[in-house]
């Protein structure tokens, strides 16, 4: 919330020594329009981060346009942030400008507690123009804007070692389900590690693996009638879809201990050369970049899923979007209102988006140039691939939907991996989760 | 010197600030968590539910199937931490143990550690590829009995113990050793007189002398079975799966992933009732032990 100092009187200090005293009127006069607002900032990206750099440049940008205002951040790691966003939301105490997960926008805009920001799109160029469509959907209920992207992600890369595969017989990635299938055979004949997977906190299977796979299985229509409530996860084609990850699992193409590692670890089996593949989003170029060696680097080539056998969906879609949005807190109102729109336009702006891409990241919107700026081939190579329409974005699984979706899949992926449930089981599950929040 | 009378007044100006503080931590947020327990969060507001997370409580497979594990960690934590460590005492006990500081310091550093610190340690033993545990087993030619400690569904609730037992084992020697301290030595002496061996001294002896100890210690081992949360949490995430989920992780995640504090809370103020009436049971029935057994050594 905001704290006004502008009651910094002579009064106020009463008792004082009236150097101090003579010293504060001074003040009080200077500052009476000066560090006047206080905007409290909460994300989840420390300074030592590529995010938390963009953030740190974005602040620079914002503070030469508003230096009356202060913003105080408050960071939180990860899962702490989801958590405590949660329990903010549900308290009535949320920060003024935050991040908020796709997931939270919808139940958050419906109790009110997010800044209408229509107004501010219709007037600011930057989200009028620059930002796509679909990226500005995510921010959208009911036909009303609350949120804005903070980057766009590609969350499904294949990233593979070219060597690896020539060694195993393959001059390119395979472009079939089965393809893939044999590829993984041939992989395991040479005691590789086909996939390096690190799902300990469950999410990679259940995004940069599962997102696209299931597109690839139930198609965009289908999806978009689940959303409506017109469709069920227990129709065949998500089955099916559910079959066909386990069906990676059971000829092998993971590490035995996949449910014990952290992604980190999974992108270090690939590094070390241990594994062929790993599949993360467009955030794991630039550790690649810095981990592995100039001979790996060189093989590194990206791919994503094949078509899948009778699958509806589109063989060029990939999951992806924005997934964290900024927004403010409906409280706001005034200069302070006005300020907590200027800092997201900031995060959002052109500062912001030159500081992703210099970190080796995507911005949310298209920029007037990237003059000066020296993106990675492969991040490059992935943006236009993306921009130009070979790659099609389609909505990152689960973060439409409610999170006990999320969880429920998460945690079912690992039993699928293990044999303690059957595709259909779980599908009946995540129906019954999904049902519960409706 | 006049010796301090104290008023009623006084009393409870002296007890105020503890029941202050008690009841802001412990009394406010029960019943806040009984209250939240008949609502649910739809669109970060609560809505009366009335009695309905309770009947989904009942009906909630995987409620039951974490709460097993929990069961299943109790269960051995008490058997492999409270039976070894009477044993350990008793030996440490005697003089004539070789280095008994050094055992007592190595056996009780451990308790102190943080759980986290603790859980990080034995992910790299229980790794599976370079983890010490299988890297030993390789070294000895026992390849096959190297597992998959963490991922292995079957398996994975006795690593989560095993480090349980590990850390916690030197909090009931200690509890034991000081147990044995109040034991009248002359029957220990008598014992060795008459020539009976460690095993029975142990338990024909310092035993019956030590049930409130025991006792004790398995309520200890009961509640803190009930309640673990750290190290399912860092070792594994509490999967795969549910397989190393425990009820306070499951009623966490519920919470703060799911957003479903309704039944979040509900399943949290379950299992303090739950775990209370089954100390309290348990406490009962030592107690009848305890008043017959010392009743027919009265006789």
């Amino acid at each position: 919330m905001l704290d006004r100092i502008s009651d910094l009187t002579p009064k106020a200090l009463g008792g004082a020594k009236t150097l101090a005293a003579g010293l504060a009127i001074s003040l009080a006069a200077t500052t009476a329009s000066a560090q006047d607002i206080t905007l409290r900032f909460g994300h989840l990206w420390d300074d030592a981060s590529p995010d938390g750099k963009v953030i740190a440049a974005a602040l620079d940008a914002f503070a030469a346009e508003f230096p009356d205002v202060e913003v105080v951040e408050e960071v939180l790691s990860h899962d702490e942030y989801l958590a405590q966003f949660k329990v903010s939301a549900a308290s009535g105490a949320l920060v003024d400008v935050f991040a908020v997960n796709r997931t939270d926008i919808p139940s958050a805009a419906r109790a009110g507690l997010l800044r209408d920001l229509d107004g501010a799109m219709e007037t600011n160029a930057q989200w009028g123009e620059a930002l796509t469509d679909t990226l500005v959907a995510e921010g959208v209920v009911d036909g009303e804007t609350y949120a804005i992207p903070a980057f766009q992600i590609v969350t499904h890369v294949i990233f593979y070692n070219s060597a690896m595969l020539e060694a195993a017989g393959y001059e390119s990635f395979p472009d079939t389900w089965e393809g893939l299938l044999s590829l993984i055979d041939a992989l395991n004949e040479k005691d590789v590690t086909p996939i390096a997977l690190g799902n300990k906190a469950a999410w990679v299977a259940a995004d940069p693996l599962f997102s696209t796979l299931a597109n690839r299985a139930t198609g965009s229509d289908w999806y978009d009638r689940l959303l409506a409530n017109e469709a069920k996860f227990t129709d065949p084609e998500f089955v099916a879809s559910l079959a066909l990850f386990e069906q990676l699992s059971d000829v092998g193409a993971f590490n035995a201990d996949a449910n014990s590692l952290d992604n980190d670890q999974q992108k270090a089996l690939f590094l070390n050369e241990e594994a062929a593949m790993f599949i993360e989003g467009n955030w794991a170029i630039q550790p690649i970049i810095d981990g592995a060696s100039p001979e790996l680097l060189d093989n590194v080539g990206m791919a994503i899923w094949p078509s899948v056998p009778g699958g509806a969906g589109a063989p060029n879609a990939v999951s992806g979007g924005s997934g964290w949005l900024w927004a403010a807190n409906a409280d706001l109102d005034g200069e302070a209102a006005a300020a907590a729109e200027g800092l997201i336009a900031a995060l959002t702006g052109e500062v912001a988006g030159r500081a992703r891409l210099e970190n080796g990241l995507m911005p949310s919107s298209s920029l007037q140039s990237t003059d000066g700026i020296e993106v990675p081939a492969m991040l490059a190579e992935l943006s236009n691939q993306v921009g130009s329409g070979e790659l099609t974005l389609v909505p990152i699984f689960v973060l439409p939907l409610p999170g006990g979706v999320f969880d429920v899949l998460g945690k079912g992926l690992q039993d699928l991996m293990t044999d303690s449930v059957t595709p259909e089981a779980l599908a009946e599950k995540l129906q019954e989760e999904y049902e519960r929040a409706l | 010197m006049q010796a301090f009378q104290p008023t009623r007044r006084s009393l409870w100006a002296l007890l105020a600030p503890s029941v202050l503080v008690y009841g802001f931590i412990v009394v406010v947020p029960v019943v806040v968590g009984i209250w939240f327990s008949f609502h649910e969060m739809r669109n970060f507001q609560m809505e009366w539910a009335g009695v309905a997370n309770y009947a989904r409580m009942a009906g909630d497979g995987d409620l039951w199937f974490v709460l097993g594990n929990n069961v299943t960690i109790t269960g051995l934590a008490i058997f492999f931490q409270v039976m070894p460590a009477f044993f350990i005492a008793v030996l440490m006990n005697r003089k004539d143990i070789w280095a008994e500081k050094f055992v007592r310091t190595a056996v009780f550093l451990p308790v102190v550690i943080s759980p986290v610190v603790t859980s990080f340690v034995w992910i790299l033993v229980f790794n599976l590829d370079s983890g010490l545990l299988n890297s030993t087993l390789a070294v000895l030619g026992l390849e096959a009995w190297q597992q998959r400690w963490l991922d292995d569904p079957e398996i994975v609730i006795y690593s989560l113990t095993a480090v349980l037992v590990w850390q916690y084992i030197g909090l009931f020697v200690v509890i034991f050793l000081a147990g044995l301290s109040a034991i009248n030595p002359e029957t220990l002496e008598a014992a060795d007189v008459d020539g009976a061996s460690f095993f029975q001294t142990a338990v024909l002896v310092v035993l019956p002398q030590m049930s409130r100890t025991v006792a004790v210690a398995m309520v200890l081992a009961l509640s803190g079975g009930l309640k673990i949360f750290e190290h399912p949490l860092v070792m594994t995430g509490g999967g795969p799966g549910l397989a190393s989920t425990v009820v306070a992780q499951f009623a966490y995640d519920v919470s703060f992933r799911r957003a479903q504090f309704g039944y979040g809370a509900t399943i949290a103020i379950t299992i303090t009732v739950l775990s209370l009436v089954t100390v309290l049971a348990c406490l009962w029935i030592i107690n009848r032990l305890t008043v017959r057994s010392s009743g027919e050594t009265d006789a």
